[in-house]
């Protein structure tokens, strides 16, 4: 079927496709089209909308929800994603699925309504307290946002993990027509036997008892507890990463960028293979599980790579980095405060390092 | 067929919903198009603006370089946008509501060769068939005349989908009349 839409709005219409039960949000720009949308439909739906009266409120909502079993969402930007790093940290420790949405904007503080790339370390490295990880997608074309919010419930009860969906206000705010019988950048989780449900809360009448819990006091309890978590997100690692690699066979140069500034990339890579310079793009898909190995493989013919992202400091560099392990060299173009790279600026910096 | 579109006039003039009605037709034309607004720190009687990519293959990024077709619906618009947007196939300019500078003028006729300019009275027109608010479909039937980038069918299909019946009639009318200028 063919769609219009804005990129937070195939959000909604995805997350309800894969089956969303509850979202909870607190305003903010630039994803307020998000709460509208689901104020309007959920409703209509029997399913669950309730505008929060904080970001932490929220999360804890999606807490309350996901302890049952049911499909809970909520969404926000940059600063509120901050205020919900608590929770998160919790929903991690105590394995719960859910669907967590970050729509960019610039920073740090307040920063700006504009889009950004600013939360890649926030994102990746954890962001709360303790050891864990979240599943960290990145979508960069409204199809993909509707395609991975469509899987996000399916990858997060795979594993009783958060799943982040990450994208710039630029690309919330984007429309654009898109095929959903198509099957290109589809995630295609799957799922080899029936998903667990019997940590479930929802009434012990005629069975024993369940706990749900972050705090485990007792001797070796919370070590054991954490390398349960390692084991996890080591299947998680050998399992869900997902990247996409364009014009990269014979490539002198390799651009690593995800979202919008993917877009930017991949236009370079055109423009210049016009003028018979060799360049590819590698876009991954999944901020974490990162794709280290590809990375690194490909650095055994690819000496130089260049990473563009929306940010003045640069941050998935500084992964580009380890993932080839010295073995070539390691550029950065970027720029923050919400402003966006061009195709043209990337293609002077390719210029200077070819 | 790529083109880079760049709309901009005031809030309430329906700049942006002029760029969705483009990009509504791409997609009954089996076009790919893009739609980029301009959000949230906008203030009333600022400008509102929306950048428009149509294509047959995938676009890259929404955000316009090189614009191909620039159209301006007011005055403070026209002196923001013109330098830093500059048209390499057509502009569209609401004469209702701006008065061109020599300056500008100078300005174009230097970094554009080729460019036509075309000239739409359109809130007056809009004024005439009854309602002000139409001025950006007047607009819209211009745009798909001289640029043959939408044709005017796929822009009728569009406004019966997108308009309730009490407000259909005057829309097309003003479409029509766009398109004869």
């Amino acid at each position: 079927m063919k769609k219009v839409l804005q990129g937070n709005i195939a959000l909604c219409e995805g997350a309800i496709e894969g089956g969303l039960d509850a979202y909870y949000a607190y305003p903010i720009t630039p994803q307020n089209e998000i709460s509208a949308y689901f104020a309007e439909v959920l409703p209509q739906k029997n399913k669950v909308f309730l505008q929060a009266e904080s970001e932490i409120a929220a999360i804890n909502m999606v807490f309350g929800t996901a302890v049952t079993g049911k499909r809970a969402m909520t969404s926000s930007s940059s600063p509120g994603i901050s205020l919900m790093q608590e929770g998160i940290s919790y929903l991690c420790g105590c394995e719960l699925p859910c669907v967590i949405v970050n729509v960019m904007r610039g920073g740090p503080g307040l920063g700006n309504i504009s889009g950004s790339q600013q939360d890649y370390f926030q994102a990746t490295r954890g962001g709360g307290h303790g050891d864990y990880h979240t599943i960290v997608l990145a979508p960069f074309s409204v199809k993909e946002i509707y395609e991975f919010a469509k899987e996000s419930f399916l990858l997060a009860e795979k594993y009783r993990i958060p799943v982040l969906i990450l994208y710039d206000g630029y690309l919330g705010q984007t429309m654009e027509i898109f095929d959903t019988d198509s099957n290109e950048e589809k995630l295609n989780v799957k799922i080899d036997q029936n998903i667990d449900k019997s940590w479930v809360l929802d009434g012990a009448k005629n069975r024993p008892s369940r706990k749900i819990r972050s705090l485990l006091m007792a001797e070796g309890e919370l070590e054991q507890h954490n390398l349960k978590l390692k084991e996890k997100y080591t299947q998680i690692k050998k399992n869900e990463i997902r990247v996409k690699f364009y014009e990269i066979e014979d490539a002198k140069i390799g651009l690593v960028a995800y979202g919008i500034a993917a877009r930017a990339a991949l236009e370079a890579v055109y423009k210049l293979k016009n003028k018979n310079i060799k360049v590819g793009l590698i876009r991954p898909q999944t901020l974490w599980p990162f794709p280290y190995n590809e990375i690194k493989n490909l650095s055994n013919y690819i000496k130089k790579f260049l990473v563009v992202e929306m940010s003045s400091l640069g941050q998935m560099v500084e992964d580009v980095k380890l993932a080839v392990e010295g073995n070539a060299e390691v550029f950065f173009y970027g720029r923050g405060g919400g402003a966006l790279v061009s195709s043209n600026e990337i293609i002077k910096k390719v210029l200077e390092i070819y | 067929m790529y083109e880079e579109i760049f709309i901009a006039g005031s809030g309430g003039q329906g700049v942006l919903s002029l760029g969705k009605i483009l990009v509504y037709s791409a997609a009954k034309e089996n076009k790919l198009a893009t739609y980029y607004p301009s959000y949230g720190a906008e203030v009333r009687g600022g400008t509102a603006n929306c950048m428009v990519k149509i294509s047959e293959s995938f676009i890259f990024s929404p955000i316009i370089e090189n614009p191909t077709i620039v159209t301006l619906m007011n005055m403070p618009s026209y002196l923001k946008f013109i330098k830093k947007f500059i048209p390499q196939k057509f502009l569209f300019i609401n004469t209702s509501l701006i008065e061109e500078q020599e300056e500008i003028k100078k300005f174009l006729k230097h970094y554009s060769k080729n460019l036509e300019i075309i000239k739409v009275a359109a809130t007056e027109i809009a004024n005439k068939i009854g309602s002000t608010v139409v001025s950006n479909i007047v607009m819209l039937g211009a745009i798909a005349r001289r640029t043959e980038i939408i044709k005017i069918t796929s822009i009728k299909e569009t406004l019966y989908k997108i308009f309730s019946k009490k407000i259909l009639d005057i829309n097309l009318k003003a479409l029509d009349i766009g398109y004869e200028i």
